[in-house]
């Protein structure tokens, strides 16, 4: 089920009332109506996905086991590998199978090779690339010796399937997550109070923001051949704007209902496109997956250590990855290889941690150098956001090709002001707007709504929420 | 924690009240069976669903057996014209939708042939709109009843909620109710064409028609000097939206249910006032699946599209292009 539904706000209650009257006194049974209400939270979408993340919890569980026990390196190895080996094998084969098939083929054509594919129709489990990166982080802690194993299991399915972040994150760290679900939860009010805040923000960035900017995106992307000039640039930033509303919107949902059950969550946005940088981008933008490429996979391969070669093959192969983790197609890989391009030269100068200050801090807006270094990285990330967001590199091409063809002409202009007067509306920009503004005011805080109106009067506060609700 | 749950038990109270209130006034006319769902208010009802209704209420009276489908464009062919071409048995029903696709025609007759209805006649009226209009389209006025579309019946009467709980809605509503004036600002959730619906699902537009026969001149110049009837641009649209795998798959549907009722058909591409071909490859796939006898274009520019006195307004035209283009179909 999906958080902006009515099934969720139905089960959500109902969990949260066991979980606090029946159940407040147990941390075992706590733990258990958590892996029972995950499981059925997750089996919403399809029964079938349970065998899959039960397996890869039954995996996990006991390579954790094994490796704690396991004396002889080379062993440790193999039962590592065996935890990494099956945890990408299911990613690999449920989202990628079709890709590196239609691929092989693809390349063999090119050489006039006509292949006979098996494509397979293969189901894509809700959530598969979040739940084997988190179960992967605890094996490869515990191998680390950073971690030590549990020996509880329901603990642990717990910490896997643990509902608010299963399907789209964050992706938690064992070392945070994992040992709240062994400390008595107390009923704490102003955090349950706190996390409704944040769910209700992330309920506005999915369904007012998202919803409303994927009707544009849509509607441009999906009709590129309609459109020129600068209307393709509404499309992409609509699209811009729609990403983020739903990934940290659900990220902020995920966050908040944690809350309600007394659990912390690692932030995962933090205002992205007020960064100053593509570097200071990339520390903001959904930071779970971004920490998990740098601790799992730059570091083990050298990092920012070594000859500048070696530095710009771990940045391309980190971005690659990150890029082909979203999706499997040639646009998220070149999404991912553009995003290297972008981020290497501020490394390879040592700029790339210039901006790791709080944004205009003490200040109520940036200055000007600030505000044209966030408009600049704005721009980059927006027209990375078109090779995301493209069917196929020949949409990709034709995107450009349509908007450079079309700023040509003076009615480029007039017909990008006619599509956000009629199409998008005037309503729906001042929402944006809006949404900027609160963003802005609340940049330094966990999540925008956790200050605002806090100290202002009862009735301010409430007919806010009622105005965001609505 | 208690104090906790009662808050937030006030805090929604307001909205369950709203929600309560939606379902006993019924604006929509969704959650309540009626007699007739035009008479008295002027508020636009989901056609598709008022549809359904209608025929499910009347077809094991009045056996129907031949169907027009299409969007409300197709209202243009009356089943009373239409019969005319038919042989005498035949019950024509009217089983169209606002902003029609294949995706709701392909629907509709699965439901008659799972309802094991007989499906002797069928005259599908099609447009480019139509033909990419493969998905359940989103929006209270056009989103598709779960007993055709077999989705998420919390997704359809969602929809109407979201519109209630609309502040414009609410206060037009509201306005409405207490002055029983209809205003501009009331736009397009109210709809006062005035309409009458006969048994065989039928729609007439009183209004329009009373305002065409009593001053037919000025109808078209206010109308002309709104823009409605702007200056058209003969031209061929770049294709993008090329005939995607569902379009195929709908119509092959289509046709499949067709063949199996041994339903003789006809598919009319309707004369459309922007006077746009429908592209040829459409062309020649509909061709290609329900036999070239069975299909007639009349896009582009011809007699019927050229004369704004064919028009309502620049998105329908009238009954009577509808029956000369009968007459040319079934002879």
């Amino acid at each position: 089920m999906i958080f902006n539904s009515i099934d969720f706000a139905l089960f959500l209650p109902i969990v949260f009332l066991l979980y606090w009257f029946f159940f407040k006194n147990s941390i075992r049974f706590q733990n258990i109506l958590i892996v029972v209400a995950s499981y059925v939270f997750y089996g919403w979408w399809d029964w079938r996905f349970l065998f899959l993340i039960f397996f890869s919890t039954l995996v996990d569980f006991f390579v954790g086991l094994k490796l704690k026990d396991e004396k002889s390196n080379r062993r440790r190895i193999i039962f590592l590998g065996t935890s990494v080996f099956i945890n990408l094998g299911l990613l690999f084969f449920f989202k990628y199978y079709n890709f590196f098939l239609d691929s092989f083929v693809s390349s063999f054509s090119f050489f006039g090779v006509q292949l006979n594919g098996n494509h397979l129709n293969i189901i894509l489990p809700v959530g598969i690339s979040f739940y084997t990166f988190q179960t992967m982080s605890y094996t490869i802690d515990v191998y680390k010796r950073k971690l030590d194993p549990t020996k509880d299991f329901i603990a642990f399915s717990a910490f896997v399937s643990f509902f608010p972040q299963l399907v789209a994150g964050p992706i938690e760290r064992a070392s945070n997550l994992l040992p709240q679900f062994f400390e008595k939860r107390k009923f704490d009010y102003n955090k349950a109070v706190d996390g409704l805040r944040q769910i209700l923000w992330g309920l506005f960035k999915k369904v007012v923001i998202a919803d409303n900017c994927a009707e544009i995106a849509n509607q441009i992307f999906n009709n590129t051949g309609d459109y020129s000039g600068f209307t393709l640039i509404i499309g992409a930033i609509a699209f811009t704007f729609q990403i983020y509303g739903d990934f940290s919107g659900y990220s902020d949902i995920a966050i908040g209902v944690s809350r309600l059950f007394g659990f912390d969550l690692m932030q995962n946005f933090k205002n992205p496109y007020f960064s100053r940088d593509i570097a200071e981008f990339w520390r903001r933008w959904h930071i779970s997956l971004s920490t998990w490429f740098r601790d799992y996979v730059y570091i083990p391969l050298g990092g920012s250590r070594g000859n500048k070669w070696k530095i710009v093959r771990n940045i391309f192969i980190i971005f690659l990855l990150s890029g082909f983790w979203h999706g499997a197609n040639w646009t998220f890989i070149a999404w991912g290889g553009l995003n290297a391009l972008y981020f290497l030269p501020l490394l390879l100068v040592s700029k790339n941690r210039k901006n790791i200050d709080e944004i205009s801090y003490g200040r109520n807006l940036p200055k000007f150098r600030e505000f044209t270094s966030i408009l600049l990285t704005f721009s980059l990330t927006v027209f990375a956001w078109v090779f995301f967001r493209a069917e196929s590199m020949n949409h990709v091409f034709l995107f450009f090709k349509r908007f450079l063809n079309g700023i040509q002409f003076k009615s480029s202009y007039i017909d990008a002001y006619n599509f956000m007067y009629w199409e998008i509306g005037i309503e729906l920009i001042l929402i944006i707007i809006v949404f900027i503004i609160i963003e802005w005011i609340g940049r330094h805080n966990k999540h925008s709504l956790e200050k605002i109106l806090v100290n202002q009067n009862k009735v301010y506060r409430y007919i806010f929420y009622y105005f965001n609700y609505i | 924690m208690i104090r906790f749950v009662i808050k937030v038990c006030l805090f929604f109270l307001p909205f369950i009240v709203i929600l309560g209130s939606v379902i006993l006034l019924d604006p929509f006319k969704v959650w309540f069976e009626y007699e007739d769902y035009y008479k008295e208010e002027v508020i636009s009802t989901n056609r598709e669903n008022v549809c359904l209704k209608l025929f499910e209420k009347g077809y094991t009276k009045y056996k129907f057996n031949s169907f027009i489908l299409g969007s409300s464009r197709s209202q243009a062919f009356k089943t009373r014209e239409w019969s005319k071409y038919l042989d005498s048995t035949s019950r024509p029903f009217h089983f169209d939708a606002s902003g029609e696709g294949i995706y709701g025609i392909k629907n509709k007759l699965e439901y008659l042939d799972r309802i094991g209805n007989q499906i002797d006649n069928v005259l599908i009226i099609v447009d480019e709109n139509t033909l990419i209009t493969n998905y359940n389209r989103k929006g209270h006025l056009f989103i598709s009843p779960p007993t055709l579309s077999g989705e998420s019946n919390i997704e359809f009467h969602k929809s109407f909620f979201k519109t209630c709980l609309n502040p414009k809605f609410i206060y037009a509503y509201i306005d409405y109710k207490l002055t029983k004036k209809e205003k501009p600002y009331m736009g397009f959730l109210f709809n006062n064409m005035n309409c009458t619906v006969n048994y065989n699902g039928d729609v007439f537009y009183n209004r329009y028609d009373y305002s065409i026969r009593s001053d037919s001149l000025s109808y078209y110049k206010d109308l002309t000097s709104k823009g409605v009837f702007y200056q058209r641009k003969n031209e061929r649209k770049d294709i993008y939206s090329m005939i995607s795998e569902i379009e195929e798959h709908q119509l092959k549907v289509i046709y499949r249910i067709l063949k199996k009722h041994n339903t003789k058909y006809k598919i009319v591409v309707s004369p459309l006032y922007d006077q746009r071909p429908l592209n040829i490859e459409r062309v020649n796939l509909l061709n290609k699946l329900f036999g070239k006898e069975n299909v007639f274009d009349f896009s582009g520019s011809n007699q019927y599209t050229e004369s704004v006195g064919n028009f309502y307004e620049s998105s329908h035209y009238r009954p009577h292009v509808a029956n000369e283009i009968m007459k040319i179909v079934y002879n």
